[in-house]
């Protein structure tokens, strides 16, 4: 499970980016962290999967702290950010390979996921293609599968349905729904209202 | 870990060299012309740096030579490569290290800081040993030719040559690193940035300056052994080639090695905190309102552009060194007498003489400063702003050769006012000596524009790139170099020795 407490995040003058937020997620939950702009929802997305560092508080995941565990944490979750900043010069293929190969991934699993994944968000034909050719809505796509190809058991999502056209958004949805049923996988995301969140 | 180095590593390079758009299909010919392009500057870039490191081992050979110190050339030119790498490591590691734009998506994976960090280090010592080798291969080449001593040296030359840019490098990250940590410390960090670098640059060139003339007249082997103690690397470097010392090059290697690991070690602890803390922003305060100006769409983009200049500091170092590097010699000659170039021009008895060094002082370093050669592909991926912008295409070029304009303008008549005080020139030089250049600085802006217009780039990993390596930035730097080098030689090959003559052709050009 995800365990966040009392988060405090501070800048450099002193201001408070993120003021003690506490919040559980347990396995098979969907959590949707919703705010208005520039409340802090990403500060607090990044500091989860360590990207940034905080002053107060305690991120664990499955019992292991993000600061003490940083690359065991990792391994068993996936991020996706607000933006798809990827290697633009990297083919889907490529990227997705690298991602897969970080993670350690079998060369038959690796091959499943990416098959299956790649055919959910029909994404496999452009998979050849240089990743700056992509639109928005595709290297949204491409992050996602690479998100999910290594079987993480928490993903953080960051507006993960904008850019996507409605039938990617109902098969992320699918596809939550589908990991979740067996307490397999968590979420976290933040989104605004009437991208998607609503239907969650 | 020594697994995930290596993916990292290819696909960085896939995706830095763009790999996949020259074997594969993507847009194979506009993409292959560009990358043909660049190759044939890569090797005209080359041939020159050949041509110059033949000239000045000459000029060593012959001087070194008939001392019995010809075996302190190569260290020499190894000192010379390990300032360059230096200097270019500051702001590489800075961009690179510190930088990049992929920091959070590799740092939202599981892999080791010490890795992201060796793999980047990895990177960078790639792309200094283009530079390396070559100075270093044809001078110990040269150098065989003339002594006449066998293949073994070359040999042992190119092996220690992998070396020649570890401690540079660790040097300049560690520094990029000081600069990036004090910066967090202050609001607006990219101007302090910028600040401590030019500080630094210049200091790094005008303090050598200050020594006294007359090191070089009495050199002795003891004492070259002294001066070249003071990197101790070159120093082992020249007894591992001296006499083949197996002790000094084993020194020499495992020492490379040890400091790359330390440095490794140390500052993978460091990597995240400090990118962290670049990254962090301070939170404005509340916005309490303010008393709104209107002003016309160009004075806009011109502020607009001014700001990106100053706010960057790779773009400002790159783009205006020439002209740091003419205001602090400005300030520099105006306040001394009797040392380094000021005691060069000040012993030059004839007047014209005087004038044509300032002359040639303000032209090039005015040549080498050139925003516009990458101001269009720094719009990046936001080119979309200016693209449904209702303005004029005109305006927004005009507004970045103003910038040009703008920031060279207030140096030229600052140091050219400054070198007149001083030098006793008369009014009508002291014309000629602003408007030529503010011509020069015209010219250059233009050509950079254009060059800029022909050969954009837009989908780049950090803006290091497009200032340092587009074809764009090269061209609008080193054409009007070249040209005023072409200017220069057909000048002193005339009759008339005169300063009008190299300004008057320069102004024809």
């Amino acid at each position: 499970m995800l365990k966040i407490s009392n988060l405090t995040k501070i800048y450099k003058n002193q201001k408070k980016a993120v003021d003690n937020v506490t919040i559980n997620i347990e396995p098979g939950d969907i959590y949707g962290f919703i705010g208005h702009n520039g409340a802090g929802k990403t500060t607090t997305i990044k500091c989860i999967v360590g990207i940034l560092g905080f002053e107060e508080g305690e991120i664990l995941i499955d019992e292991m702290s993000i600061k003490d565990k940083p690359i065991e944490c990792k391994k068993i979750m996936a991020y996706i950010p607000d933006e798809a900043d990827v290697y633009e010069n990297l083919t889907g293929i490529q990227y997705l390979e690298f991602v897969a190969d970080i993670y350690g991934m079998d060369a038959n699993k690796k091959r499943e996921n990416i098959e299956k994944y790649s055919q959910l968000f029909e994404m496999k034909e452009n998979l050849s293609a240089v990743i700056s050719s992509y639109s928005h809505g595709m290297k949204q796509k491409l992050v996602l599968i690479s998100a999910l190809i290594h079987e993480p058991k928490l993903l953080v999502l960051d507006e993960p349905f904008v850019g996507l056209d409605p039938k990617a958004s109902h098969t992320l949805k699918q596809i939550m729904l589908e990991l979740c049923k067996n307490r397999r996988c968590y979420f976290l995301f933040y989104a605004c209202i009437g991208s998607g969140t609503k239907t969650m | 870990m020594k697994n995930n180095l290596l993916t990292l590593l290819k696909y960085k390079l896939i995706n830095d060299f763009k790999l996949n758009k020259t074997s594969k299909n993507h847009d194979a010919k506009s993409s292959g012309d560009t990358m043909k392009k660049r190759l044939r500057l890569y090797v005209l870039v080359g041939a020159i740096i050949v041509f110059y490191v033949w000239i000045y081992f000459q000029q060593f050979y012959t001087q070194f030579k008939p001392l019995g110190l010809e075996q302190y050339i190569l260290p020499i030119f190894m000192v010379i490569v390990s300032l360059i790498v230096f200097i270019y490591s500051i702001r590489l590691t800075e961009n690179v290290l510190f930088k990049s734009k992929d920091y959070e998506m590799l740092s939202a994976l599981p892999i080791q800081p010490k890795t992201i960090l060796s793999s980047k280090l990895i990177y960078i010592l790639g792309i200094n040993y283009f530079l390396s080798f070559l100075i270093m291969l044809p001078a110990s080449i040269m150098f065989v030719a003339q002594e006449g001593i066998n293949v073994t040296y070359v040999i042992l030359t190119f092996i220690l040559t992998f070396f020649i840019p570890v401690i540079p490098i660790v040097l300049g990250a560690l520094i990029a690193m000081a600069i990036g940590y004090i910066a967090t410390k202050f609001r607006y960090t990219n101007l302090v940035t910028t600040a401590i670098m030019i500080i630094f640059l210049l200091s790094f060139i005008f303090v050598p300056s200050m020594m006294p003339d007359d090191v070089m007249s009495t050199v002795t082997n003891e004492q070259m052994d002294s001066y070249i103690k003071s990197y101790y690397p070159a120093y082992l470097f020249k007894n591992a080639l001296q006499d083949m010392n197996i002790l000094s090059s084993t020194i020499y290697i495992v020492g490379n090695i040890l400091i790359f690991i330390v440095f490794v070690t140390l500052i993978g602890k460091l990597y995240n905190y400090i990118n962290q803390k670049l990254k962090e922003k301070f939170k404005a305060n509340k916005f309490r309102g303010k008393e709104y100006k209107s002003s016309s769409a160009f004075s806009a983009m011109l502020r607009k552009e001014l700001k990106k200049v100053f706010t960057t500091p790779v773009y400002l170092l790159n783009s205006c060194f020439g002209l740091f590097i003419l205001l602090g010699l400005s300030i520099f000659m105006f306040f001394t007498n009797d040392i380094g170039i000021t005691n060069m021009i000040n012993q030059l008895e004839m007047l014209p003489y005087r004038e044509s060094i300032i002359a040639i002082i303000l032209i090039f370093t005015v040549a080498l400063s050139c925003t516009t050669g990458s101001s269009i592909s720094l719009e990046g991926k936001k080119i979309w702003i200016y693209k449904t912008m209702p303005v004029n295409v005109n305006d927004i070029l005009i507004s970045k050769l103003s910038t040009n304009l703008v920031i060279g303008l207030p140096v030229i008549i600052l140091s050219a006012s400054l070198l007149c005080i001083k030098f006793g020139f008369t009014l009508g030089v002291y014309l000629l000596l602003l408007f030529v250049p503010t011509m020069f600085l015209m010219a250059s802006a233009l050509f950079g524009l254009l060059m800029n217009l022909k050969y954009p780039v837009f989908d780049f990993e950090n803006e290091v790139y497009v200032v340092k390596r587009s074809l764009s930035s090269m061209l609008s730097v080193l054409v009007p170099m070249i040209g005023n080098i072409v200017i220069l030689t057909i000048t002193m090959l005339l009759p008339i020795n005169s300063i009008c003559a190299f300004l008057d052709l320069g102004l024809l050009i």
